[in-house]
């Protein structure tokens, strides 16, 4: 039932008082910075959302071991930060970013499978041994590929670890360089998460990556391909199971024979 | 650039282009979230709660046209649980609606048009729901169509809450007025 008096005077009603709003400005700002803080923060602590982007770079660069529990070599964790505010989304400008972070090595603008360049960010993190002394820190660049319907992989540097697990498959390139594909099981902790048996033998059989700063815990496969150049450890990453070692070993070799043109 | 870019750059995970839908949408975003909510803090909340669930779910918007009716289905619902606990919040003395909460002083609500303010504190005792439809009709000029989008209801279930809050209105208006119509009014 139309009633034109009664609608006009709520539109008029709901315009005047939208308007009495006390400190509209001081609001508005203050929303922009919270929200932009918490996004950051809920990346940081790898919620959904981020939580794959953010943790593909920590789960790189732990591909040969625990954050925590048990020891590589030294280093007996990593920790490590990236700001969304970092990231950038062209291919040129994750050149520029690799002038400052790295890597060494060219990366490929799309490969031949299809997986295209999607987002680059700087990896900024610190490794310690298992008594929580810190070894070292730097900056390292994660870099994303991206295919429609298809998780997304990303290829970085490594921090040096002495890997002691057995890779499930290997294979030799024509120039002699040795492919690793590792398949482990990540499980995702809050800070303050006990170590189940279940964990601890897991962590014994090898295979597994326990990352504390998750809000709730969360088990998640992940895939990555591994190979050396010049001394410097590379890696290709990946969560879910929709492309195997044989496409994986593929991308590997056409970062690798890029570096020859 | 059209809207419809600038989303679909966000959900790849720009943040211009998160910071230019930002711009766009967070005063009529706080704005409604304000008449919903009718609480000041709370429309503040509701609104970061909107962006920052916005940005972090952006995988989740299938069709990058629809952020708008998706937009403000988030800030619906997030302007309903919140509006919810504050109300439990809040002491029984001092409810979460009407002159308390507004930052106006005794004067000033004595210079604020009477009628207006009648109206005001009549669509404040609606139930959420209807007065949200009221608020996304009468004051985001929404249609219909899209009401029912952000509100995951029928297009009917809409005419009807607009219906029943204007008739609800109208009584609790002539309750107010002691018995005056609502011509009165007019």
């Amino acid at each position: 039932m139309d009633d034109p008096i009664l609608e006009k005077r709520l539109k008029n009603m709901f315009e005047s008082r939208a308007g009495e709003l006390p400190d509209e400005s001081v609001r508005e700002a203050r929303i922009r910075r919270n929200v932009y803080e918490k996004i950051e923060r809920e990346g940081n602590y790898m919620k959904k959302g981020f939580m794959k982007k953010a943790v593909a770079a920590v789960a790189a660069i732990c591909v040969f071991g625990s954050m925590t529990a048990f020891a590589i070599g030294k280093i007996a964790g990593v920790a490590s930060h990236t700001d969304i505010r970092d990231e950038v989304h062209t291919y040129e400008q994750a050149l520029e970013l690799q002038k400052e972070n790295g890597p060494m090595v060219d990366f490929p603008e799309k490969f031949s499978n299809g997986y295209a360049f999607k987002a680059a960010v700087p990896v900024n993190y610190e490794t310690e041994d298992k008594d929580g002394n810190k070894l070292g820190n730097g900056t390292l660049l994660s870099v994303t590929y991206g295919k429609d319907g298809m998780e997304d992989v990303t290829f970085s540097a490594e921090v040096g670890m002495d890997g002691e697990l057995t890779p499930a498959e290997v294979r030799t390139c024509e120039d002699g360089t040795e492919l690793c594909f590792y398949k482990l099981t990540n499980k995702f902790v809050p800070a303050d998460y006990e170590l189940t048996e279940e964990d601890k033998k897991a962590q014994e059989d090898g295979n597994f990556n326990l990352a504390y700063g998750s809000d709730k815990v969360e088990v998640m496969t992940s895939y990555t391909v591994e190979w050396n150049m010049d001394g410097q450890g590379y890696s290709l990453f990946k969560f879910g199971e929709d492309l195997g070692a044989e496409e994986m070993f593929g991308m590997a070799e056409e970062i690798i024979a890029g570096q020859s043109k | 650039m059209d809207e419809e870019n600038i989303v679909r750059r966000m959900i790849n995970g720009d943040m211009d282009a998160f910071g230019e839908l930002m711009e766009k949408y967070e005063r009529p975003a706080l704005r409604a979230a304000w008449l919903i909510s009718g609480n000041a803090a709370d429309s503040e909340d509701i609104v970061q709660e909107t962006f920052t669930a916005c940005y972090l779910n952006r995988k989740k918007l299938r069709d990058p046209a629809a952020f708008k009716t998706w937009f403000y289905r988030i800030l619906t619902r997030s302007a309903w649980k919140i509006s919810r606990k504050s109300r439990k919040e809040q002491p029984e003395e001092e409810p979460a609606s009407g002159q308390a909460d507004t930052g106006r002083s005794v004067l000033e609500n004595c210079i604020m048009k009477e009628e207006e303010r009648i109206l005001y504190e009549a669509v404040e005792k609606l139930p959420p729901k209807q007065k949200t439809v009221l608020i996304l009709y009468y004051y985001n000029d929404m249609p219909i169509r899209e009401i029912a989008r952000v509100c995951g209801v029928f297009e009917g279930t809409v005419k009807s809450r607009l219906f029943h809050a204007k008739e609800q209105l109208k009584q609790i208006l002539t309750q107010e007025e002691g018995g005056k119509t609502w011509t009165i009014l007019s």
